[in-house]
């Protein structure tokens, strides 16, 4: 069996596939969830959020290692917080919503995602591919192009800047105009912020 | 948002970390004076922003894909080899029934007291002696007691399982006691009652006490672990067979 050390190193050396090995603690948080009025596809929804959370603290140094078999413990902890929350929220008003309205929420920035997460999901490979490896999972140039099958790091480097420009390109006028203005409006408001009236 | 190529060039550098101390000064004026780069600088803090979303649901539904193909791959071997379910009993009802057991006991330990002596009363001197003599030698509490285990703390939590040999016969519990604060797993045997203490979180599917020629055999899932039956009430190190 692995140990937590090892889970916490394999993850900063960009092995994000060591994730898997903590399914070990996830029939802990399976039995919690079952006990509490969830099915196992629920139990699965909040494991798998807590492994991510977990992943993205250990990649941010925001984890710190306690000694050996703590990290099974943070993963119950979370799931059950997890859990809670989703037990405690209010369910949703269930009013059809018409296509149209999805990127028109009347929250400028809220738009503004909703566009680029919509281009981001038709991108496709090797741009989603290239850019979640370096933003998200945080890997190195070399490292991408390994896992890309690219012949070195230059070529990982000319493709993700394309792949920035192809998002930025494929933003709608509009949404180029509200993020104008949506800016704007944030320099505006940031004390001490570059260009802030303030 | 019309960049020159330059300006794309230093914004690239500068969210790859490649930036020399003074083209970072070169970058951070340019943020403040032209606004056109500020414009495309955010859109680009925001576009990262949503690629780390992006990324996060994407590895939250691969890793809960696993999850689902690990469950439908037990079901499948759990329907082929049709092992019957055990249930899980809770901690409090073991306790429970101990507490039962030890009120019955104490109850007739009064019931054979009042007998004694109202045996005593009747009976000549000799006999009365000899039989309090008897008396000293027996244990007021009959067996079959189950301790209660030490446990408490935010790290511990119990559960009790209906521990079964090879032919699926319930011969005693196992209560399983999950204690972060230990180093290394440990066993006790009590009369009836069979402590697992783990320190680490695991869950027992099944529990298994096998009897290979004078070793017990603890099987927890897939792990074996030989057991000493002869020392009882004493806490012993949980030995993995190879």
């Amino acid at each position: 069996m692995i140990k937590d050390r090892d889970i916490i190193d394999q993850i900063k050396a960009g092995k994000y596939e060591v994730l898997s090995q903590l399914n070990r603690h996830f029939p802990s948080v399976r039995k919690y969830v079952l006990s509490n009025s969830g099915a196992i596809e629920d139990a699965e929804d909040v494991f798998s959020e807590a492994q991510v959370i977990f992943y993205q603290k250990v990649l941010s140094d925001a984890y710190q290692y306690n000694g050996e078999g703590k990290i099974g413990g943070f993963l119950y902890v979370t799931s059950k917080n997890l859990w809670m929350k989703k037990l405690t929220r209010p369910a949703p008003m269930m009013a059809p919503v018409a296509e149209t309205d999805t990127l028109d929420s009347g929250d400028p920035l809220e738009d503004l995602s909703g566009a680029l997460d919509e281009i981001l999901y038709a991108l496709g490979d090797p741009c989603a591919a290239i850019l979640t490896f370096f933003y998200f999972h945080r890997l190195d140039m070399l490292t991408i192009a390994q896992k890309v099958g690219y012949k070195n790091k230059e070529t990982v480097k000319v493709k993700k800047r394309q792949c920035i420009q192809t998002i930025e390109k494929a933003l709608p006028a509009a949404q180029k105009e509200t993020l104008k203005e949506y800016l704007y409006e944030l320099d505006q408001r940031r004390p001490g912020a570059p260009g802030s009236a303030l | 948002m019309n960049l020159t190529n330059e300006d794309r060039e230093l914004l690239d550098r500068h969210f790859e970390h490649d930036l020399t101390d003074q083209e970072e000064t070169i970058f951070q004026q340019k943020l403040t004076d032209d606004e056109a780069f500020r414009q495309a600088f955010r859109l680009r803090e925001l576009i990262h922003e949503r690629v780390e979303v992006f990324g996060a649901a994407q590895l939250k539904e691969s890793l809960k894909s696993q999850l689902s193909a690990m469950r439908e791959e037990t079901e499948i071997t759990d329907e082929q080899v049709e092992i019957e379910e055990i249930p899980v009993r809770s901690l409090y009802d073991t306790i429970s029934a101990a507490r039962w057991m030890i009120a019955a006991s104490i109850v007739a330990v009064i019931a054979a007291g009042i007998l004694f002596l109202h045996n005593r009363s009747d009976a000549p001197d000799g006999a009365a002696i000899a039989t309090q003599d008897d008396t000293k030698t027996e244990n007021p509490v009959s067996g079959g007691q189950v301790p209660a285990p030490s446990y408490g703390g935010t790290d511990t939590y119990t559960s009790a399982y209906p521990i079964a040999t090879d032919q699926s016969q319930q011969v005693a519990e196992a209560v399983l006691i999950i204690d972060e604060s230990r180093t290394a797993a440990a066993y006790r045997v009590s009369p009836d009652t069979l402590f697992v203490y783990y320190p680490q979180d695991i869950y027992a599917e099944t529990l298994r006490l096998t009897d290979d020629e004078n070793t017990v055999i603890l099987q927890i899932n897939e792990d074996r672990y030989r057991l000493n039956l002869s020392d009882n009430d004493t806490e012993q190190p949980l030995m993995p067979l190879e």
